[in-house]
């Protein structure tokens, strides 16, 4: 793929901390690129970085092969970016808004106009139109976040943690809208602390660990490299999970981890062994302790689990 | 660059009017602000205040002569609600008590003679009052005091007058015997020069008696001579007879012829022996004369010691009576000066009369050409308003916008941040220019204010809204929130207010205080603007070449803050970024 952005040796330091530890990497024009980090990793400064807010103390960041930081004027009109506070405003109308931004990006009226159907089509707010954007719901304002980001028809999206604060639906719904403007042709680059939630949507991530790049590559490569687990859920009544963990240990099953999650037992065991002797050999060693099963999952190793292995611990 | 800043402008006026109780406060509060304001000034603004009135003497009440009717009259001539205390203690109480607003004593005065030039003398006025209600006290004292200087000066016209009748009656009692004096010192005159002419004839006298003395010593001296002949005449005769008589015997032919010579010499002693008599007589009236002359002589010397002795105390008197008459002339040149001065020039020597600059003061709401309060507080009014709405709008709409969640997005804008203080300058330009257009519009046409010269006007309101707005931008980015920000603008304001005329004279401020408010944008804006509404002077009289200061001023002061706010924005971006 097209080498959209280039990130060379990026160190950033405020007072004296580093927050930004020589990262390097890049991102190829139409994928949707995922940082991922903890709450302080360097993910916000990063971003602003990359947009030519924050310039580095070294290393430089390439858009096309242009500096941003030489170029910003010019590199900015090719972006859109959507930051976790929705950044429109509420006593501004859902068209007002667009063409307000629309005018900020130097767009024609014909333009703006064009552009505001088609991104109002695009986050389904069409209906919406003429509505205040402080009296549309969350999910909606989220939506129309991303719509302002997008009417100047940006080459790169970017969104801050686009999922933040959002409950399941609405995130799914933002999934899929993401997905949408990918397939539009737009470059998203997204950041969350989160890896559950941009796992699914993201062709590659880079992880921030204390402003330094624990690990960067898609998914699959890095669940190939990193992942040698797999995750047994268990859901029994009634449901001592601690008891059933000991008895497990003690029959001599190899429990990497466990940990009791929403009322399930979630055990990581090595990958080498079959699974099914793993699901086998659990179902058998719950009679003698009489806990009754009441569900059993065998997972591969998520990236959510690898991230707080990776970038946490 | 210009449609994006009509983006900008558009975006907040949308904002604006999508909020309806924003669009509406900008609308409705100059028009009420303005009706306030002329409704306000159109009272006098004492009536219904309360008086409380404690007089020491009851009788002072009572008194038709005294100064308490008088008062209390006046006082509810002016709306005052009066109420009369019985003790000073109650009157007082009530002040704190906020029952009343003052409380007068109408208290005795210790001279108790002045009573009998005139009753109302005996009484004199003090005020209680809470000082801490300054401006409230000021006025009521104010219009109690010219109620007080109201009957004062009567009373003083009417002893005055009395005064200068007086004083008229003296001096035509003076006039009129200012010539009789005159008669007196003129025969006081006569009889000095008559003394001295008796003097001069007595001294005359004396050389006459002298030389009479002389005379009669020179008469009695003849007769003593005469007498001292006679007798060697006698006795020559005496010795001639014998002789005859012995030549007789010797020659008695002789004695016939002796006889006869005998004879004859007999008829000699007799004659000399009358002589002698007479001459004795004439040496015995010699002798009474020259006694007589010298009782004269005497009487003489007794008389002109007598009249020297009298001459200086008649200069002495004459003197005294010329120092009298000299002194009466003074009085009279004196009381000359007082005479025919009227009673009014005394208690009102120099009239003084508070006229204005420009027209007479009329009350609010007359349609008249003259000019109203409202005219002349007008520019300060209009200054003030735009002080505080420019600096609470600007300096609210710089921390909503950096304190919403939509700024980062015009920050990552490819558009020139100084774009936003333009913008936010000119929609704060528009919203406060709008205010004070209707602010001076409703004075205008609901309160009759006289307005001209409307394109210096406008200059000058352009100006002033623009440091205000541009001090209300400085402060929104100054600040981190809207709370401290909405003090800063208010705080600022306040010290505008009051570096102004508005609450304290600049000339009575401090030296130090009375510089720094010269260089207040609200003092030189009001400045301005009241040389061009009240007395319509020109910002450039071509006719006189000269250019109105004050406008420069305010161009300068904008420019500078222009510039300031543009660096702050920069440096508060970056660093919110």
């Amino acid at each position: 793929m097209e080498t959209l952005i280039e990130i060379k040796n990026v160190t950033k330091t405020f007072e004296n901390k580093k927050v930004l530890n020589d990262i390097s990497f890049t991102i190829n024009k139409g994928e949707i690129f995922g940082i991922i980090g903890q709450s302080g990793a360097g993910k916000t400064v990063f971003l602003k970085a990359l947009i030519g807010f924050y310039k580095p103390d070294s290393g430089d960041i390439l858009f096309e092969g242009k500096s941003v930081f030489k170029h910003q004027k010019d590199i900015l009109k090719t972006i859109g970016f959507a930051s976790q506070r929705h950044s429109i405003y509420p006593d501004l109308s859902l068209k007002e808004n667009l063409k307000y931004f629309g005018r900020l990006y130097g767009m024609k009226s014909k333009d703006i106009k064009e552009s505001t159907k088609k991104v109002l089509e695009l986050v389904e707010l069409t209906d919406y139109t003429h509505k205040l954007a402080g009296k549309l719901s969350g999910g909606m304002q989220r939506r129309l976040d991303i719509a302002c980001a997008l009417v100047h028809s940006p080459k790169i999206l970017i969104l801050d943690e686009p999922e933040a604060g959002l409950d399941p639906v609405l995130r799914k719904h933002i999934a899929e809208l993401i997905q949408k403007i990918r397939n539009e042709g737009t470059t998203i680059i997204l950041s969350s602390h989160f890896m559950n939630e941009i796992e699914p949507l993201c062709d590659r991530v880079a992880m921030l660990k204390q402003g330094t790049l624990a690990a960067y590559g898609s998914p699959i490569e890095l669940l190939a490299k990193y992942a040698d687990n797999y995750e047994i859920v268990i859901r029994s009544y009634p449901g001592n999970y601690a008891n059933i963990v000991a008895w497990l240990k003690k029959s001599g099953l190899a429990i990497i981890d466990s940990r009791v999650e929403s009322n399930r037992l979630l055990i990581y065991v090595p990958q080498k062994a079959s699974p099914d002797a793993y699901v086998e050999y659990v179902v058998k060693s719950l009679k003698p302790i009489k806990e009754t099963l009441m569900g059993i999952q065998l997972n591969q190793l998520s990236l959510d689990i690898l991230f707080e292995r990776i970038a946490v611990k | 660059m210009i449609k994006k800043l009509f983006a900008i402008i558009e975006k907040d006026v949308r904002q604006l009017v999508h909020s309806k109780s924003s669009a509406l406060i900008i609308l409705i509060s100059p028009i009420v602000l303005m009706i306030l304001a002329g409704l306000a000034l159109s009272s006098s603004g004492l009536s219904g205040v309360k008086i409380g009135v404690y007089a020491e003497n009851t009788l002072a009440k009572a008194d038709a002569g005294t100064i308490l009717p008088v008062l209390d009259a006046k006082m509810a001539e002016k709306g005052f609600s009066v109420q009369y205390f019985s003790a000073l203690d109650a009157c007082r109480q009530a002040v704190k008590d906020e029952t009343t607003h003052i409380c007068v004593e109408v208290a005795e005065k210790e001279d108790k003679n002045l009573a009998n030039i005139d009753s109302r003398l005996m009484y004199k006025v003090n005020f209680y009052v809470d000082y801490s209600k300054v401006r409230l006290v000021w006025a009521i004292v104010n219009a109690i005091r010219t109620i007080v200087a109201e009957e004062n000066t009567k009373i003083s016209t009417e002893i005055t007058t009395k005064l200068s009748g007086k004083i008229d009656f003296a001096v035509n009692e003076i006039t009129k015997n200012q010539g009789k004096l005159d008669e007196i010192i003129r025969k006081g005159e006569g009889i000095r020069n008559t003394f001295s002419t008796g003097i001069r004839t007595l001294n005359e006298i004396e050389s006459y008696i002298t030389e009479a003395m002389t005379i009669s010593g020179s008469v009695i001296e003849t007769s003593d001579s005469i007498t001292t002949n006679l007798d060697s005449l006698l006795s020559y005769s005496s010795d001639a007879k014998r002789r005859l008589s012995d030549l007789s015997r010797l020659n008695p032919a002789l004695a016939s012829s002796i006889s006869a010579i005998q004879g004859n010499l007999d008829s000699i002693d007799s004659f000399a022996n009358n002589i002698a008599i007479v001459n004795n007589g004439l040496e015995e009236k010699a002798r009474r004369l020259d006694s007589r002359l010298d009782e004269i002589s005497m009487n003489q010397n007794n008389v002109a010691s007598a009249l020297r002795n009298a001459e200086p105390l008649l200069d002495d008197l004459l003197d005294s009576l010329r120092e009298v008459k000299s002194g009466i002339d003074k009085l009279e040149r004196e009381f000359a000066w007082a005479h025919n001065i009227k009673a009014t020039d005394i208690m009102n020597p120099i009239p003084v009369e508070v006229l204005p600059l420009s027209g007479e003061v009329t009350e609010i709401g007359s349609v008249s050409s003259a000019l109203t309060y409202l005219d002349y507080l007008l520019p300060a009014l209009v200054i003030l308003v735009i002080m505080f709405v420019a600096t609470l709008i600007s300096s609210t709409m710089v921390i909503k916008e950096r304190k919403s969640v939509a700024y980062f997005r015009n920050l990552i804008a490819p558009t020139n941040s100084a774009l936003y203080v333009v913008g936010v300058y000119l929609i704060g330009l528009i919203l406060v220019g709008m205010q004070a257009t209707l602010l001076v519009m409703v004075a205008s046409f609901f309160f009759g204010v006289v307005i001209s010269s409307y394109l210096s006007i406008a200059l000058v309101l352009l100006l002033t809204i623009s440091i205000f707005v541009l001090l209300g931008v400085i402060i929104g980015y100054l600040f981190n929130s809207e709370e401290t920000t909405m003090m800063g603008a208010i705080s600022l304001a306040l010290v505008c207010l009051l570096f102004s005329a508005l609450i304290i004279p600049l000339e009575t401020m401090p030296g130090i205080m009375r510089a720094v408010a010269q260089f207040s944008p609200f003092v030189i804006a009001e400045t301005a603007l009241r040389k061009i509404m009240i007395f319509g002077i020109p910002i450039i009289n071509r006719g006189a070449g000269t250019i109105m200061m004050e406008p420069v001023k305010l161009a300068v002061i904008a420019a500078v803050l222009f510039a300031g706010a543009l660096v702050l924005q920069h440096f508060k971006n970056k660093k919110e970024i």
